[in-house]
């Protein structure tokens, strides 16, 4: 594989030096949700954030995507400064957030209309791309009329139709049934190895972790700090028969995450 | 078959029984005429010109009051919910115009407007552009952030994000808005319209009660009614249309 960590700046998609965020909550205190994140993100490669619940890892993937600003700190995107949300970046979201409205085939052209693709262009990549996630023949069907998986499908399909260099994955099988998390895992692999696409991947389960990533960065209870970045990039058999080095992987850093569940509560 | 006429019966009987009514006597023709005075006095007015320019008239008033108060109610609730300035500008403003009965507007209006189209068309905006602007403001405050993040990532501009995801997002929101406002028009319009005015369905009702032609008068009562139930029927259409993706 080809997704060694980052050495030379100019290889690297995503810089992040130094970053704090803190937050106001409803009675003015202020809370410190990310302290002192350094990550190197290198192109191609597929990274993962693991950490207990409220350690700020979405957060995290939020301000990677633009949408929350930042306090402190500096991450460069692809050799540019992080401003705003833009299509380098495409965001697969956990609830999918694809349009209601609109359907399969409007909400894969969404993307495409603003960034001015002519119009046949369009179709025929919308129509490649519903075809490739499995999803030919409901093309006119409403997000409401499909299944979980379906709709992560399509979500994945319309964050691709704009081609992102990187990809923002926010627990997308978090609401999936075990089976099609297993099948949507599988695509994914495909994608990344396909199209050479960068992916940071934020999840709470350690085995979908390990099995997807080539690093897994740990995080620790809030404020979230990086704990450890576990080297996670050998051969894998499967989620489930990943072999002994994968399952000692598996335990091990299920064991510094439980220590950090476990702090939280002393 | 059937439910025809289930849904019909009640009516049939509440005819039925206001003929009986009136021909027996226990009340005053005058007060209730029978149904089928009122009938063939409906069928005079049918084959008066004058009686559909007066329903255009009002028809057309309800139309643009309706009409601007759902462009700028929209734009006003959508700003409000997106920029915090608006909100604390506009929205007390809004808390305090909001429980005032604005037929009670009437005699204002007509010393600003006269007593022609503009001064309904102004009442019944601004009846409709409270209830519509309110009910964007919540439905635009409670578009998931995802869906706007979503169109970001896309390459959608802050303008594309408001018009193609805050502003469809909030369309069910909207649409209960503009049920309210709905009724309203045909309130507004018709009393406007009675008190002071020179054409319109309620200019009609007055005349005919003035003049003490009691069953063209409840011709035009007849007239109102079936107008409002034929708006609900479209409202009720377009809503169907624009929230079929919901199951």
């Amino acid at each position: 594989m080809n997704g060694l960590p980052a050495t030379a700046a100019a290889e690297a998609a995503i810089e992040i030096s130094g970053l704090n965020f803190e937050y106001e909550t409803a009675g003015q205190q202020k809370v410190r949700a990310l302290d002192g994140i350094e990550l190197s993100i290198a192109k191609g490669e597929f990274v993962s954030i693991l950490g207990p619940s409220g350690c700020g890892k979405s957060t995290l993937l939020y301000i990677v995507g633009g949408f929350v600003p930042f306090n402190q700190g500096s991450i460069i995107v692809e050799g540019r400064p992080l401003a705003g949300p833009g299509p380098d970046r495409g965001v697969v979201f956990q609830q999918f957030a694809l349009f209601p409205w609109k359907t399969v085939q409007q909400n894969v052209l969404y993307g495409m209309e603003k960034q001015r693709v002519p119009k046949a262009e369009r179709l025929e990549r919308a129509a490649r791309l519903i075809r490739e996630v499995g999803l030919a023949g409901f093309e006119d069907s409403f997000p409401s009329q499909l299944s979980g998986g379906m709709r992560q499908r399509a979500a994945i399909a319309r964050t691709l139709a704009v081609d992102p260099s990187i990809l923002l994955m926010d627990e997308p099988f978090g609401a999936l049934d075990a089976q099609t998390r297993s099948i949507m895992q599988e695509q994914l692999l495909e994608i990344w190895r396909s199209t050479g696409k960068t992916v940071l991947f934020v999840t709470h389960d350690v085995r979908e972790a390990v099995y997807l990533s080539q690093r897994v960065v740990l995080m620790t209870k809030r404020p979230g700090r990086i704990k450890e970045i576990v080297d996670t990039d050998f051969e894998k058999g499967g989620e489930f028969a990943g072999g002994k080095r994968f399952d000692d992987t598996v335990e091990y850093i299920w064991n510094q995450v439980k220590a950090e569940i476990g702090a939280s509560h002393g | 078959m059937a439910r025809f006429a289930a849904t019909y019966a009640p009516l049939a009987i509440l005819a039925l029984l206001w003929e009986l009514v009136s021909r027996s006597g226990v009340v005053s023709q005058y007060a209730l005429p029978p149904l089928s005075t009122i009938l063939a006095a409906w069928g005079d007015l049918l084959a008066d010109p004058d009686y559909y320019r007066n329903i255009v008239a009002s028809v057309l008033r309800g139309l643009a009051g309706l009409s601007a108060a759902l462009v700028l109610g929209i734009a006003l609730g959508t700003s409000m919910a997106t920029w915090r300035s608006v909100n604390l500008t506009i929205g007390p403003i809004v808390q305090l115009f909001y429980p005032l009965p604005k037929s009670a507007l009437i005699p204002l209006t007509i010393i600003w407007f006269g007593i022609g189209d503009s001064s309904k068309v102004f009442l019944i905006f601004l009846g409709c552009f409270l209830p519509i602007s309110t009910a964007t403001f919540n439905g635009v405050r409670g578009v998931e952030r995802t869906l706007i993040w979503s169109a970001a990532s896309l390459g959608a501009n802050g303008w594309a994000r408001l018009r193609d995801v805050a502003v469809m997002a909030a369309i069910p929101d909207i649409l209960a808005g503009v049920r309210t406002a709905l009724a309203l028009t045909f309130v507004l319009l018709v009393s406007s319209e009675l008190l002071i005015s020179n054409e319109g369905i309620g200019f009609l009702i007055r005349i005919y009660g003035d003049g003490s032609q009691y069953p063209k008068m409840f011709a035009c009562t007849f007239t109102v009614m079936l107008l409002g139930f034929l708006a609900d029927r479209c409202f009720r259409r377009l809503s169907g249309h624009l929230l079929r993706w919901r199951t």
